[in-house]
């Protein structure tokens, strides 16, 4: 079941890095804005926290669409390296802003229905993570299909594997590029939006997550959104089972090192899908 | 000096080169040519360890170096071009061809001294105070021989050197070939200027799909029919 | 000549600026230590990152070896820090070695993940071996203040022991550009295939700029641990300080003194913000940030070449 929690937080990274390849090192941070951004929906409405939703994808979207048209397009022709530290740059400043704006106290959202659990047969399920598991299915599935099936979706691949070939095809690169980039940010909200009731929020939480959504894109194979989520609960399995024999923190490190090993001896992922 | 066997690589299943076979002798300058697909790059890319071969070998003076690390080709002799130019654009034109006389030469200065050398040979004396990435395409041909002739190959695999160069600048380049040829250096060149072919190589390959098509003395295969067809089907599309 | 000259007075002033401000602001004195410390940071950062354009987003593990290993030797077997330094520093090599074995194949953002999780792996095993390393509570050095224990009562000795590493880093620095490996490491840095072509063994150049990084690093470590006295996993092998060093060496540029440069720049501005506004936390990083991207889209090559060309 948390393989959906990681799942989740994967999908847009999938679509910004996978597809795009914009090594997007604040996408932990588009996370804790979402984390934010319902935290402050439930505190001023009282409503279900899934309403937030909409709320954190369209102001991710446009905090997306603005940072990569007005600041990572005009470096997008230099090569990766202004875009790593452009994007590690808005890292953090976002999580410093957001301790200047809320502090750096821990929050939880005031919610009922985090404790509850029903059963299926012998299997109990806790209500937040059957919640996050279909949501993330469902928007891993959305993707796919925004991806391979439209037209949009396919102009996005174009534009990502062949920019020259994609404008002289009359496709207005930027504009696709920079919405594509937003609708990952969305995405990311999303991942934050669902997962807010379930973590303590807090302006460093993303650098919590970046490294397992990285891992995650990675291992399922870059642009591959049914691999990043067959990751993510592979990354999942690896810390349960790790659990059982060592502690959480060792569990974590484990990863780390897979990870490693996997960037230098299946850089492709471990579905094979050949890049480039 | 150099002899390719039966070389074969695939790509996803697909075969860019087919049991390619052929000898280089010491001081020819042997051409390849064939259209544009046809596998000559990924020889190159094959003979100087970019690429590791699915099947075949390839000796130089004797020592087996198939599936040798670039940079050990590099080491044992021979120098290539890349087709499409690669300097190191922020270094300067003198600087790039100096890392090509440092892997031969312990001291900076006589490294210096060489690369000075070399640039005045190829003709780009008066630009080695310019950034690689400033210069003109025709300076950037001659940048990309003057580095890899600064490492004193024996053997020098040259890529479509003269791409891209017009009017003049073809038959400076040839004679230019010819010198480095006349200085002892073996040469393997893949080209698409005919003239420059005619005027410079003792021997020709033809490749087509994969497959050697044909081998012989330039004005014999010229008359080749299987050749012509080639090229004819090339010129169509 | 001008060359000469102008690294003839970066180290003059770098030799007096801590004697003056101890005459003069002795109430900020540790702002000069901090200055340097990065500068020294960023100085050995600069020639995997700077030089090769390996970005490494990992250097601070190399600080926790440094400082954990001068740290546990004294503690534990009463080894001096003078010589517990070098110890780290040839620890920090070999770790880096094996690290760089498999992870310096990987190019561009994938090295820079690399390096994230290999920070990540070290603060969690920092952490997770209490019995040897106290975990997160972390360890403190007895109060000394004797030269041999590397301690003084006078905080000039940390002005200066910190000024020395920074020359010895901005040394090697020196050395390597003026050597067939420096001219290597740029030729790597601009087009590695277009080098290997050239016959340069580019897997060793990048490991011998690891390991010279590395090693740099963890001499800093130990002056770390002996200046404050004071480390836990989470002050060492943390990806925000990684991070920081990274951002000093791109602010500055990649040339001898540029990394330098960038040091003072940014702990001076850190040191104006936080005494400005000093009920803000998190500010002087959100300014930080800031700084950092105008330099990225202004002024891609960094300051101190800005600097030279404009003014």
């Amino acid at each position: 079941m948390l393989g959906g929690v990681y799942g989740v937080m994967s999908v847009g990274l999938t679509l910004i890095f996978g597809v795009l390849r914009i090594p997007n090192f604040a996408h932990g941070e588009f996370l804790m804005l979402g984390m934010y951004v319902t935290y402050w929906f439930v505190v001023f409405t009282h409503l279900n926290p899934v309403f937030s939703i909409a709320v954190s994808a369209a102001v991710l979207f446009v905090l997306g669409y603005f940072f990569q048209s007005q600041l990572l397009s005009r470096v997008s022709r230099q090569g990766e390296v202004p875009q790593i530290f452009l994007t590690v740059a808005l890292s953090i400043f976002l999580s410093n802003a957001a301790e200047i704006l809320w502090g750096s106290n821990y929050r939880i959202v005031p919610v009922s229905y985090t404790s509850t659990t029903f059963h299926i047969g012998l299997v109990s399920v806790y209500a937040p993570n059957a919640i996050i598991f279909a949501f993330s299915l469902f928007l891993a599935g959305l993707l796919w299909f925004l991806l391979n099936k439209t037209h949009t979706g396919l102009a996005i691949q174009a534009t990502a594997q062949d920019p020259e070939a994609a404008q002289l095809m009359g496709t207005d690169i930027k504009k696709v590029t920079a919405v594509s980039f937003a609708l990952g940010a969305a995405l990311a909200a999303v991942a934050g939006s669902l997962l807010a009731p379930l973590y303590p929020i807090f302006p460093t939480v993303g650098s919590y997550f970046i490294l397992l959504m990285f891992t995650i894109v990675v291992l399922g194979g870059l642009g591959d959104v049914k691999g990043a989520f067959v990751g993510g609960t592979l990354i999942s399995v690896v810390l349960s089972v790790s659990s059982i024999f060592v502690t959480e923190d060792l569990g974590f490190a484990l990863v780390f090192i897979m990870f490693i090993l996997i960037l230098v001896l299946a850089p492709q992922g471990l579905f094979g899908k050949t890049v480039k | 000096m150099l002899q390719v066997k039966g070389i074969t690589k695939k790509f996803g299943g697909v075969a860019a080169l087919n049991s390619v076979s052929f000898d280089v002798g010491k001081g020819e300058v042997f051409a390849i040519i064939g259209p544009n697909g046809s596998g000559k790059t990924t020889l190159f890319n094959v003979v100087a360890g970019f690429h590791k071969p699915d099947g075949g070998s390839i000796s130089f003076e004797g020592k087996d170096i198939t599936g040798w690390q670039p940079f050990r080709v590099a080491q044992a002799g021979i120098a290539r071009s890349f087709q499409n130019t690669r300097p190191f654009p922020d270094l300067t034109t003198l600087d790039n061809v100096v890392v090509g006389a440092l892997t031969r030469h312990r001291n900076i200065r006589e490294a210096r001294s060489k690369a000075e050398e070399v640039m005045a040979t190829v003709g780009l004396g008066g630009a080695a105070g310019m950034q690689a990435k400033n210069l003109s395409i025709q300076d950037r041909k001659r940048l990309e021989v003057a580095k890899a002739i600064a490492t004193s190959p024996r053997l020098l695999l040259l890529d479509e050197p003269m791409a891209g160069l017009t009017g003049e600048e073809i038959p400076d380049f040839v004679s230019l070939i010819k010198r480095l040829n006349e200085s002892g250096m073996t040469i393997l060149l893949i080209e698409h200027v005919l003239y420059a072919i005619t005027k410079v190589a003792d021997r020709l390959m033809v490749m087509d799909n994969g497959n050697k098509l044909a081998e012989g003395a330039p004005g014999d295969i010229m008359n080749d029919s299987r050749v012509l067809k080639a090229y004819i089907g090339e010129d169509d599309a | 000549m001008l060359r000469l000259g102008e690294n003839a007075y970066w180290a003059m002033g770098l030799v007096l600026l801590p004697a003056a401000a101890y005459v003069a602001v002795p109430e900020y004195f540790s702002v000069v230590i901090l200055m340097y410390y990065y500068a020294a940071l960023g100085s050995a950062w600069n020639i995997l990152g700077g030089r090769t354009g390996q970005l490494s987003f990992g250097n601070s593990a190399f600080l926790a070896v440094g400082a954990y290993t001068s740290t546990l030797l004294f503690l534990d077997y009463h080894v001096s820090p003078w010589v517990g330094m070098w110890v780290g520093g040839a620890l920090a090599a070999v770790t880096s070695l094996l690290l760089g074995l498999t992870s310096l194949r990987l190019k561009g953002p994938f090295f820079v993940m690399s390096s994230f999780a290999f920070v990540q792996v070290v603060q969690l095993l920092l952490a997770h071996f209490t019995n040897i390393t106290n975990g997160n509570v972390g360890l403190v050095l007895p109060l000394t203040d004797s030269l041999a224990d590397m301690e003084s009562g006078n905080p000039l000795f940390y002005g200066y022991l910190i000024a020395g590493i920074l020359l010895l880093a901005v040394s090697v620095n020196y050395a390597i550009s003026k050597s067939k490996t420096g001219y290597f490491l740029s030729a790597i840095r601009e087009d590695e295939d277009a080098a290997k072509a050239l016959g340069v063994n580019t897997a060793r150049y990048k490991a011998l700029a690891f390991v010279t990084s590395a090693f740099l690093t963890a001499l800093i470590g130990t002056f770390y641990a002996q200046y404050l006295l004071f480390i836990t996993p989470t002050a060492t092998a943390s990806i925000p300080l990684s991070i920081q060093i990274a951002i000093i060496a791109i602010v500055g540029g990649r040339e001898l003194w540029a990394p330098v440069l960038g040091g003072i720049m940014l702990e001076g501005f850190a040191f104006l913000v936080e005494t400005l506004f000093p009920a803000i936390p998190g500010l002087n990083f959100a300014v930080y940030a800031v700084l950092l991207m105008a330099v990225i889209i202004l002024s891609p090559s960094g300051v101190y070449k800005y600097v030279r060309e404009h003014i």
